[in-house]
């Protein structure tokens, strides 16, 4: 299990909201984190102008062509912006030459009664998002009718979590 | 002369001014949703020892 912190940013992503995508597939054995920076956190800027959410499957379809599902899955404050976390599902035929990775398992991060974590890794960040999956599968029809079976497999070994701050 | 430039999404790239401005500015446009000036790029990039 990877203990590395989220990495920094590309040096001149500026702005008060960023977006981290977390690009996952299932290839029906196991679920993988994958993505165009390859199978790590991929950051994107946002400009403000448009919902991020918009924004994330706009490039995210712009650089790998086939999206089944794009999630906002948590928020933190991070070198001074806040960083929204998104999922990005992809099927596994849409992986191609992107280096991937199985999704390693990790324990959440945990605030203090009154204050955020002081390090999280982006393994941490990961497990909340497919946490919050999770229980969107159960919860959300549209969600639970997108993922393939294999997803509704893997998700279950999840503990469902909502949205939250990290 | 060559410089090189890394991204600490790990993408690098190398070649004359004008190709690693460009290339920086393609991956800054498609990937990250940047809008990178040849100043800005060139601040990040270092020349490529003959």
């Amino acid at each position: 299990m990877s203990s590395e912190l989220v990495p920094g940013l590309p040096i001149d992503v500026v702005g008060q909201v960023r977006a981290e995508v977390f690009v996952v597939a299932h290839d029906g054995e196991q679920a993988l984190l994958t993505g165009p920076d390859g199978p790590q956190p991929w950051h994107i800027e946002t400009a403000g102008v448009e919902h991020p959410l918009d924004l994330v499957r706009e490039i995210a379809i712009g650089n790998i062509a086939e999206v089944d599902l794009v999630h906002s899955t948590s928020w933190r404050w991070d070198r001074q912006a806040v960083v929204l976390s998104f999922l990005v599902v992809i099927p596994a035929s849409a992986i191609g030459s992107m280096d991937s990775i199985p999704i390693p398992r990790a324990d959440l991060a945990r605030s203090t009664a009154q204050q955020a974590p002081g390090e999280i890794a982006f393994t941490q960040v990961l497990e909340h998002a497919l946490r919050h999956l999770a229980w969107l599968d159960r919860e959300d029809a549209v969600v639970n009718e997108t993922l393939s079976e294999a997803w509704h497999a893997e998700l279950a070994t999840y503990v469902p979590a909502p949205f939250e701050q990290l | 002369m060559e410089y090189k430039l890394a991204c600490d999404c790990g993408w690098e790239t190398q070649g004359t001014e004008d190709d690693l401005v460009a290339a920086t500015q393609e991956h800054g446009r498609t990937l990250h949703n940047m809008e990178l000036t040849t100043e800005q790029a060139m601040a990040m990039a270092t020349p490529v020892e003959a």
